[in-house]
């Protein structure tokens, strides 16, 4: 994977330029006019969006307001949902994901997500994060180990978890847990990962462990994040889109939106005056 | 007055939970002391190493193993049958099918249980083992192969219904995180599902074991009432239960030696019965907890 890392980017007081100069380049993420049916009722109303590489991006809004299916269309989570209908295309790298002969598994490969339980598989802590590679039928042994060290020493699991690799993955602390499910998608090395209140189960300390690994994780990763916790989306986000049902009210940097927002349904919204 | 009937209803409800602990401490109790008397007259020994079982002919040998190796052949026949179809439905129900084809074949597949087993034997013995002798001429007219096949096609729904109780039981995010991974269907039914659900499925091997191993009817019409220390399928055998059947509907004396058999071949088959569902209990009690 190709990382793009100019000096700018990590100032956020000259984003400005950054998003000039990414326009003209394909977007990470390109959303165009997304519909979204479950069976009569519409969740999607017709949203067009793009997200840049290497950047974490916040969906807000109340929830029921299409935030989490809009997420999960971005990995076809919502293919086996009863019901499911969809329009518009959604390009990531410039391949519409959505197209007839496009393998939905490997483009999960390409777009991990961590879910908002933490959900450790019953198996080991080892077994947890070797899952991935194991269903591509890797069997290099030295390359597994290898790559679940590496993966939970991103998530800085590994000094905690290091002399308990055969522990049961569920024997650990929910913030541990959620932890170990980020180095599990790590593992399989995806560009893309979706998250989706990652830390809405977990206490404050753990909360804070999470964050400040989304912070780095950028550096070589494109983050979607979605959270209910207003100061996390401003902590930790780039850009933040506010949802609400169904529609996309107002998409801009983080900055702008917490401090200048173009509508007062956002401003409502982030000030806690609904919702 | 509101009292005295709270407490006459609370004695009533107590009285009759403690009647059906009362019958199977009775039922357990007949069987220990007319196995203890048997057991008085015949040596331990003898009864678990003979080879022969001919209680009821001149020259008597009292040896339970012909009859456990009939009902152990007739309930490895029916697992054998019953084990494949019944995880293999309980994976496409729960992981493949539809909501709506589940809820409508579940039951219609729980109704083989209910079919009287008096219908399976007679199955058996006039449209399977003619069948089967088509393929296999030396097939006796009783025999164990066609009364523990359709032993079995009776026992799928207890693993089938059971194991996609608990495979369905796993939560749903577990499937997501595999399916998020980039895991296909199969992959996740066997890597995630199937080992998240083992001890349901356990436990509903083990309930259809001791099902085959209680069952009466099926064996006792079409597997024959011969006792034979063997392996053969093809041969005519005599279970446990079968023999129990035999002697009670014979004219055997009450009180002899010959009546008492029933009680030795009795308790064995209860305390295999009792094993089998106290380990699945145990499992099931862990299992309960996993997922709280």
């Amino acid at each position: 994977m190709e990382i793009i890392m100019e000096p700018s980017i990590m100032k956020i007081n000259t984003l400005d330029r950054i998003v000039d100069h990414s326009l003209k380049k394909v977007p990470k993420i390109d959303l165009q006019g997304v519909k979204v049916w479950y069976d009569d009722f519409m969740a999607i109303k017709g949203i067009d969006m793009s997200v840049k590489q290497n950047t974490v991006t916040a969906f807000i809004g109340p929830s029921g307001c299409g935030k989490s299916t809009f997420l999960r269309m971005i990995n076809r989570m919502n293919d086996y949902v009863d019901g499911f209908k969809m329009e518009g295309k959604i390009k990531i790298d410039g391949d519409n994901i959505y197209k007839k002969k496009v393998n939905v598994e490997e483009l999960r490969k390409k777009v991990g997500m961590v879910f908002q339980k933490p959900n450790p598989f019953p198996k080991s802590i080892f077994e947890n994060v070797a899952y991935g590679l194991k269903i591509q039928g890797i069997k290099d042994k030295d390359f597994i180990k290898e790559r679940v060290e590496s993966s939970l020493k991103q998530v800085a699991l590994w000094d905690e978890v290091k002399d308990d690799l055969k522990k049961s993955g569920m024997a650990l602390s929910g913030g541990q847990q959620q932890r170990l499910c980020i180095a599990r998608t790590l593992a399989v090395e995806p560009s893309i990962i979706l998250m989706d209140e990652p830390t809405s189960s977990l206490d404050p300390i753990s909360t804070a462990k999470i964050e400040e690994l989304i912070y780095q994780l950028k550096e070589k990763y494109t983050i979607v994040i979605i959270t209910h916790n207003m100061q996390q989306a401003s902590r930790i986000s780039d850009y933040t889109a506010f949802f609400y049902l169904g529609e996309l009210i107002e998409y801009d940097k983080t900055k702008k939106i917490f401090t200048n927002p173009e509508k007062t349904q956002t401003e409502n919204y982030i000030t806690g005056r609904f919702g | 007055m509101q009292k005295i009937k709270e407490l006459v209803i609370e004695r009533a409800l107590l009285a009759s939970s403690l009647i059906t602990i009362a019958v199977t401490l009775g039922i357990v109790l007949v069987l220990s002391i007319e196995a203890f008397q048997f057991f008085s007259e015949v040596s331990i020994f003898d009864f678990f190493t003979d080879t022969q079982w001919t209680p009821l002919f001149t020259e008597k040998h009292f040896g339970i193993l012909p009859l456990l190796s009939g009902t152990l052949l007739t309930s490895f026949i029916a697992i054998a049958v019953a084990l494949p179809i019944g995880l293999t439905i309980s994976i496409y129900l729960s992981e493949y099918a539809p909501r709506s084809f589940r809820k409508t074949i579940k039951p219609i597949l729980e109704l083989l249980a209910s079919i009287p087993t008096v219908v399976y034997g007679f199955f058996a013995l006039i449209v399977v083992t003619p069948f089967l002798q088509q393929f296999i001429p030396s097939l006796s007219g009783f025999n164990s192969l066609s009364a523990g096949i359709v032993m079995g096609i009776m026992i799928i729904p207890y693993i089938s219904s059971l194991s996609e109780d608990a495979l369905h039981a796993v939560p749903r995010s577990l499937r997501e995180a595999s399916f998020g991974m980039g895991a296909t269907k199969l992959q996740t039914a066997f890597k995630v599902i199937v080992p998240a659900a083992s001890s349901g499925i356990i436990v509903s091997i083990i309930l259809a074991i001791s099902r085959a191993i209680g069952e009466t009817m099926i064996v006792a019409i079409a597997a024959g009432q011969q006792p034979r220390l063997t392996l053969d399928p093809t041969v005519p055998v005599e279970t446990i239960t079968a023999y129990i059947v035999q002697v009670s509907l014979g004219d055997v004396q009450h009180g002899s030696l010959e009546y008492r058999t029933i009680f030795a071949a009795g308790i064995t088959l209860f305390v295999f019965t009792f094993l089998l569902n106290t380990i699945s209990y145990k499992i099931r009690k862990k299992y309960q907890k996993k997922y709280e």
